[in-house]
């Protein structure tokens, strides 16, 4: 196995954990409602796994420009989405 | 196995010039223009639903305990695994290894056909429910969010196979820009619809 094979089989078996992590989660807690907290925790995995995506599946880690651009763009959406919640 | 499809995926700096900050990424710069647009797309939905979700929070929430957050989470593996096989198609076609290119195509383009499947039982038990589309509120927004990211799935089903007919280093890198970024749209779309509540 390659050493690109192995950082890719890395980045999947990380975000395959994040998210059953978050699935447990959520689950745990059904019916009732998640706290405000557990959505920002919610909110900063899944801007995590969009991190690892950007960065091993679309080979962004040279562009960090690109990288961060797009990052930021799903954090402000996560943000909104997220902080809705709290209004 | 080695092919003379297999170009090399440095791009001229005077034929790139052009592209400004895309220029250098991986595949055709137009993917990119592409995947920037979809994802603010998507995101403009998502700032929708948070939106008229303020207006019924009691109904969302309810609404999305209908919802199969097991569905949600085996699609979610379905489509990281799936990315998976696309980059590593990018990987074979570095190495020019023809044959291997193709599996990892038709393996990530299979597992997009069972995330149709999944979404589609989904879809089936909310439709015998009586909910769909033309329910107001959640189901409304539920339905036209991932009934237009399924499209981007068919789509890219489509972009693989085109690809494996034409496999140059290129073509599989902009056909994977274009899966991933389906993975990446639907990473975010399932906790905001499924998950917080």
């Amino acid at each position: 196995m390659s050493a690109a094979t192995r950082r890719l089989v890395r980045a999947w078996t990380t975000m395959m954990g994040l998210s059953l992590a978050l699935a447990v989660s959520a689950d745990v807690h059904a019916p009732s409602r998640l706290s405000l907290g557990l959505m920002a925790v919610t909110g900063v995995v899944v801007l995590m796994k969009c991190r690892i995506i950007l960065a091993a599946y679309l080979e962004l880690e040279p562009h960090r420009g690109m990288s961060n651009g797009l990052s930021a763009l799903i954090g402000l959406t996560l943000v909104i989405v997220v902080g809705s919640f709290a209004l | 196995m080695t092919d003379e499809t297999f170009g090399p995926v440095e791009r001229d700096p005077a034929e790139g010039g052009g592209w400004g900050p895309l220029t250098g990424l991986p595949g055709n710069p137009m993917m990119w223009v592409l995947v920037v647009s979809e994802l603010v797309v998507f995101g403009m939905a998502l700032v929708g639903y948070a939106g008229a979700r303020l207006l019924d929070p009691a109904g969302f929430a309810k609404a999305q305990d209908e919802l199969s957050r097991l569905a949600g989470t085996v699609n979610t593996a379905v489509l990281l695994t799936s990315g998976l096989f696309a980059a590593l198609a990018v990987e074979a076609a570095r190495m020019s290894d023809l044959r291997r290119v193709r599996l990892m195509l038709a393996a990530a383009a299979g597992l997009g056909l069972v995330f149709l499947a999944v979404k589609g039982i989904e879809y089936a038990t909310e439709l015998a429910a009586g909910r769909g589309i033309e329910t107001p509120g959640f189901f409304m927004i539920y339905f036209l969010i991932t009934g237009f990211h399924a499209l981007h799935v068919v789509a890219g089903i489509v972009v693989l196979g085109i690809v494996a007919a034409w496999p140059s280093l290129e073509n599989v890198q902009t056909g994977a820009a274009f899966w991933h970024m389906v993975d990446l749209v639907w990473v975010v779309v399932f906790p905001c619809l499924y998950l917080l509540r």
